[in-house]
């Protein structure tokens, strides 16, 4: 598949700390890939450098062959790059407040309607739109983190643990909402420690101490003994 | 949304009813007019802390540098007075736009610079060598300007932006950004929410409304020194107000301003000791056991307090 969305040879530091060394990452339209990694790795650090939030020491971004690295994090957004962060949503707005700060640059009445459209794909946030988002599920609330990130169809979407302090039950909850999304959805990069995202995945990497261990497909990724001995517990022998 | 301006206007209308008819129930017009000024200033703080999380501790700058930029452009320029207001408006407007780096700060870093700020402009204000320009520490004295009854009903009308604003922002687009924003800045930048512009605008609002209050009230005083528009505690009072009654609410802002500028006008003057003592009670408690306010209470029962 022809590559639509690449980083190469990305470096990243926290002031005279360095955390990420030579990151190659390469995915094709409408693919999903997970980054799997342990606390620390690097994973939201690698994500805040793809979006402009920390910069780069060196290395290359593009987009459907452009070059973004340089770009401000704002003018990333527009170009269509959405970031879901770790908390995903703004506790003190409503359901539908959350949509309508996700579609901000929207004119009002495609943001209405995109909003009526995000209501039929997620029904449970249709029922509750008028409910404040601290009083949801943790499901909930990760849903709607994921409407408030695509209010404005992104083309390439970055998530920050969308599993993080969430519940076995829920973390299938946002897997099948993310498998639904994915059918006609935007590209996606998932930053995950939860093997269960695995399941719709085209792809993944595995960060560690901020260098890219694996890469290749899922098929590939669960043969490889030593990631299936450090993620799912288990060795192949 | 058409009910819901519907519903402001009606609000708008209530409060212009009660401030119009207070003076005709209560004779001490002054106090009225101080209690404005304080409804106003805790509205004006409440744009800044209750939509952006930034707690202006020299929040008393922008007041007293209104009041110092209406007087010197009657004075000076010899402006009637309502453009003497709005000319300290604008001098309010150009020292927020000044001070706006500040916002690059957070938390109690941003309170501390802000009141850092606002004692500079006072120390400049009321320096002997620039009394040329500023008057000095000697004051402002406006000849032939003191109109009680047209000020009292100019602070009306002030006071009635201020709601009208408070309104406006709790049902935009915009307010929604602000409160987005005061959650996770990072996450609202990435909903393509302009965060820098929109803090900017929020915090140049609270200055120059800050700005307006302190023009109209140097116009009815008509005679101040420096200490009376730049004392810190117009800040504090402003603060406690807006906190005690619970921010990003406009009624909370008010209730706060009633219940505890009424007790210090009950008990503040006649014992000043007393009410020293039940203020800091009051500050200590709340902090405690209502940081969010008396309105966090109701909503807490389930109650929406506008």
């Amino acid at each position: 598949m022809e590559s639509f969305f690449t980083a190469h040879d990305i470096e990243a530091a926290y002031g005279r700390l360095q955390v990420l060394w030579g990151v190659d990452l390469t995915l094709g339209r409408g693919e999903v890939a997970v980054l799997l990694g342990s606390n620390g790795a690097g994973k939201t650090t690698l994500l805040k450098a793809l979006m402009g939030l920390r910069p780069l020491l060196k290395g290359e971004i593009t987009l459907g062959g452009q070059r973004v690295e340089r770009l401000r994090p704002d003018v990333r957004v527009q170009r269509g790059i959405h970031y879901m962060t770790e908390l995903g949503v703004f506790p003190n707005l409503s359901v539908d407040e959350n949509l309508q700060v996700g579609g901000f640059g929207l004119a009002r009445a495609e943001l209405r309607r995109r909003i009526r459209d995000l209501h039929e794909t997620f029904p449970d946030l249709g029922r509750l739109h008028t409910a404040s988002a601290a009083s949801l599920s943790g499901g909930q609330r990760k849903m709607l983190a994921v409407a408030k990130a695509i209010v404005v169809p992104p083309r390439l979407l970055l998530m920050d643990e969308p599993s993080a302090g969430l519940s076995p039950r829920f973390v299938a909850e946002v897997v099948a909402v993310l498998r639904r999304l994915r059918e006609d959805g935007p590209t996606m990069l998932i930053a995950e420690q939860n093997v269960k995202f695995l399941e719709i995945a085209d792809r993944a990497y595995v960060l560690d101490g901020g260098r890219i261990s694996f890469a290749g497909s899922v098929a590939e990724l669960t043969a490889d003994d030593a990631v299936r001995q450090a993620y799912f517990g288990v060795s192949g022998h | 949304m058409r009910r819901g301006v519907w519903r402001d206007g009606a609000i708008l209308l209530a409060v212009a009813v009660v401030l119009l008819l207070l003076p005709k129930a209560y004779s001490n017009q002054m106090l009225l007019f101080q209690l404005m000024v304080y409804l106003a200033l805790s509205q004006g703080v409440n744009i800044l802390y209750g939509f952006t999380g930034y707690l202006p501790f020299g929040y008393v700058g922008f007041f007293g540098i209104g009041a110092y930029g209406a007087s010197l452009a009657m004075l000076d320029l010899h402006f009637a007075p309502l453009l003497g207001i709005l000319a300290g408006a604008v001098v309010a407007l150009l020292l927020g736009l000044l001070l706006s780096p500040l916002l690059r700060l957070s938390g109690a870093y941003f309170a501390i610079a802000s009141l850092a700020a606002s004692q500079a402009v006072y120390l400049v204000i009321a320096n002997p060598s620039l009394q040329n320009i500023t008057y000095g520490p000697y004051g402002i004295q406006l000849p032939n300007q003191f109109n009680p009854i047209a000020s009292y009903y100019t602070m009306v009308v002030v006071l009635l932006l201020a709601v009208g604003v408070v309104l406006y922002i709790r049902r935009s687009r915009f307010g929604m950004a602000l409160q987005a924003m005061r959650d996770d800045p990072v996450s609202a930048a990435m909903s393509g929410v302009p965060v820098v512009r929109e803090r900017i605008a929020a915090w140049l609002i609270s200055a120059a409304l800050a700005g307006v209050v302190g023009g109209v009230f140097a116009w009815q005083t008509s005679v101040f020194y420096p200490d009376a528009v730049f004392t810190l505690s117009i800040s504090i009072f402003a603060i406690v107000f807006a906190l005690f009654g619970g921010v990003g609410t406009l009624l909370g802002p008010m209730f706060g301003t009633v219940v505890l500028f009424g007790m210090y006008n009950m008990i503040g003057i006649s014992d000043p000791q007393y009410f020293q003592l039940i203020y800091g009670l009051l500050i200590v408690a709340l902090v405690i056991f209502l940081p969010d306010g008396v309105a966090s209470l109701l909503r807490k029962k389930g109650i929406h307090v506008l």
